[in-house]
């Protein structure tokens, strides 16, 4: 420090005083300040001026209290407890996100930690675009239109109705000229004529994006998928597809199948909603046989239903299998599955709990999916009873670290159909924050308590700072 | 004056401190507060494989009262269901149990075991002391403790039992009271951390 300058002396109130001693009363001003509550009084106007609020509250209105049940040491329990931050200024919010355990004796044994909720995961159309130059624009019949296309070209789907099943038979884009969430999308409603799905997918190196898959005005009857596609080197782009009810055979809002080997499979910005069976299972999105090089990203799949009181039905939102016979060839290969929402799983009645990602089996004994060939991470599951199910019989582990999950943690592997396989499944961990002027960004408070934790109190707190 | 207008000042100054200190950005704090307690076991009726077992039922009430008897020379024995850990902390097991007897001057011998998935036992403490029962026509709270020594090493399969024992002949009968709550609650074992 500048010799002069610390030596120097000003006036106060007619005495001189060093500038020294000036700042030794300001650093313990600073301390003092340390120890007063964080809720103190002191507080109003930082919020205000860098505009980041937690959960709509400023920091002087205190701390957000959370209760979790009390547990016996016998017991053990993971509470997650979602969290928001809000960043209300023109700049930049940048920050960290320290968690403290405090109790009598020792949180040593205590997981407390703040988690990532994936703000960025799940389908978004807000920025639907549509191309600049249709080659084929239809006008009538969807199928007609890409009877004339021909390889390469962009076949133009106006906004409208289409009550028809859909075969895109050729390698082209066909996309819809509205976006499916619009007041005005492009509805296909199926026409009951085919077994297969109401869009199918026969060519490799077509692309399928922007349609409304809705047969609640049309047909769905015996047939297995909203979107189905055979062939890979394909896109399934910002589609929804809904309101899917079977009774007989397996459904899928989108459902990728081949035996015979295909690769380069993209599933993305698609919703699939409102599926549901009474007869068998309900998939939002199935991936089955030897496929390879499958990227499902950006899809949120919510609302699957089966009601299993005659013990035959199941859900999943997405899951992997072998090839349905032919014996075992360990299924699809080259999975990445990033950046998902997957959300109200729920199957009804005896012996099943709705799922969330499944390594899935058509026979235990002769056919089932290799979990080591699948990347899990940065997907969200919410309000799924089993989020996780491993019944790859070579024992091969199912890694699904770096996901969110909802409160009571994430469950794996229910009591029935040999869900008996290794899952290694875990939140990924926030430290720091880095909001954009006016956004948003969610995050959950994760507090776990193991068994054989001896009496006490243990209080979690996680701290907001810049 | 002029040493109270320099308190004055310096006052201004530590406030200074206060304020800029303020400014440090803390957003927000949220907390989050449980309380783990120790089990309480509650003794039950009879257990599924009957005999001599009765079922010890881990945080919950039997749903029904039932009274159990036995004679002198015989014994009682209360378990859990799979404790589902692998060890217990180091416990002191305070018993509170309602009985009778038809003869002052009874005493019942009572021990803590562990007993693994075929009833083979090892005892885990041993009440020092017999516990005295006079004649009755009333259940009466008997509350007898030990202390395991040091932790309790337990395997998944692993359950934990009270055993009681008449000390003396045959012509004397003992009766126990469970799933009723008494004055001072129902019969129970409470656990505490040593």
């Amino acid at each position: 420090m500048n010799k002069k300058l610390t030596h120097k002396k000003v006036n106060i109130f007619g005495k001189k005083v060093s500038v020294l001693v000036i700042a030794s009363i300001i650093v313990l001003g600073f301390v003092a300040a340390a120890l007063i509550p964080y809720f103190g009084i002191i507080t109003g106007s930082v919020t205000a001026s860098q505009g980041l609020l937690v959960d709509n509250f400023t920091y002087s209105d205190g701390p957000i209290t959370d209760t979790y049940p009390a547990i016996t040491s016998l017991q053990s329990a993971t509470y997650v407890k979602p969290h928001e931050l809000e960043n209300e200024a023109d700049i930049q919010a940048q920050g960290n996100l320290t968690s403290t355990c405090t109790s009598t004796d020792s949180c040593a044994d205590v997981d407390y930690r703040a988690v990532e909720y994936f703000d960025n995961a799940g389908a978004d159309f807000s920025g639907y675009t549509t191309p600049s130059t249709c080659d084929v624009t239809v006008s009538g019949s969807i199928q007609t239109a890409i009877d004339s296309a021909t390889s390469g070209q962009v076949v133009c789907v106006p906004a409208g109705t289409y009550a028809e099943d859909v075969n895109v038979n050729k390698d082209i884009t066909l996309v819809a000229l509205t976006s499916p969430d619009s007041g005005t999308p492009v509805e296909v409603t199926g026409s009951g004529s085919t077994a297969e799905g109401i869009i199918t997918i026969n060519s490799a190196g077509a692309i399928v994006k922007g349609f409304l898959v809705d047969p609640t005005s049309g047909s769905f009857a015996n047939k297995k998928a909203g979107i189905q596609d055979y062939y890979g080197n394909t896109v399934i782009d910002s589609n929804i597809v809904r309101n899917l009810a079977g009774i007989g055979t397996s459904i899928n809002a989108i459902y990728l199948y081949n035996v015979a080997g295909a690769s380069d499979f993209t599933v993305t910005n698609n919703l699939a909603e409102s599926i549901t069976n009474t007869g068998r299972g309900a998939n939002g999105i199935m991936i089955q046989g030897t496929l390879d090089s499958v990227s499902v990203m950006y899809n949120t799949i919510k609302d699957i239903t089966t009601d299993n009181s005659s013990g035959v039905t199941w859900d999943y939102a997405m899951a992997i299998q072998d090839t349905p016979s032919s014996g075992h060839t360990g299924g699809p290969t080259n999975l990445d599955i990033e950046y998902n929402t997957f959300d109200n799983i729920v199957t009804d009645g005896a012996s099943e709990s709705g799922r969330g990602f499944g390594v899935d089996e058509v026979d235990i004994f002769t056919n089932w999916a290799d979990a080591s060939e699948v990347t899990l991470k940065y997907n969200n599951f919410l309000n799924i009873a089993n989020d996780l199910t491993n019944k790859d019989n070579d024992n091969h582990t199912l890694v699904a670290q770096d996901n969110y999950f909802d409160e009571l943690a994430y469950n794996v592997n229910g009591a029935s159909k040999d869900e008996i396989y290794p899952i290694n499944a875990d939140w990924m961990t926030k430290t720091t924050f880095d909001i954009a002027p006016h956004k948003r960004d969610q995050f959950a408070t994760l507090a776990s308590f193991p068994k054989m934790l001896a009496p006490d109190t243990f209080t979690v707190k996680t701290t907001v700072t810049a | 004056m002029n040493a109270k207008k320099l308190g004055l000042g310096i006052v201004g100054i530590f406030l200074i401190g206060i304020v800029a200190a303020s400014f440090l950005p803390y957003f927000g704090v949220t907390t989050g507060t449980t309380t783990v307690s120790a089990p309480v076991f509650y003794l039950g009726g009879n257990a599924t494989e009957g005999g001599v077992y009765h079922n010890l039922l881990v945080d919950k009430i039997s749903s029904s009262e039932e009274k159990i008897y036995f004679y002198d020379g015989h014994r009682e024995v209360f378990k859990t269901e799979n404790l589902n850990v692998s060890y217990f902390y180091p416990i002191t097991l305070h018993a509170y149990v309602w009985m009778k007897t038809n003869f002052s001057g009874s005493e019942i011998q009572a021990r803590f075991l562990k007993l693994d998935s075929n009833n083979n036992e090892q005892i885990i403490c041993e009440v020092s002391s017999p516990i005295a029962i006079t004649a009755t026509s009333k259940f009466t709270e008997k509350d007898f403790l030990c202390n395991s020594s040091g932790q309790i090493d337990l395997s998944t399969h692993n359950k934990i039992g009270l055993e009681l024992r008449g000390n003396g002949n045959e012509s004397i009968d003992y009766r126990i009271s469970t799933g009723h709550s008494y004055t001072d609650g129902y019969s129970r074992i409470e656990v505490t951390p040593q």
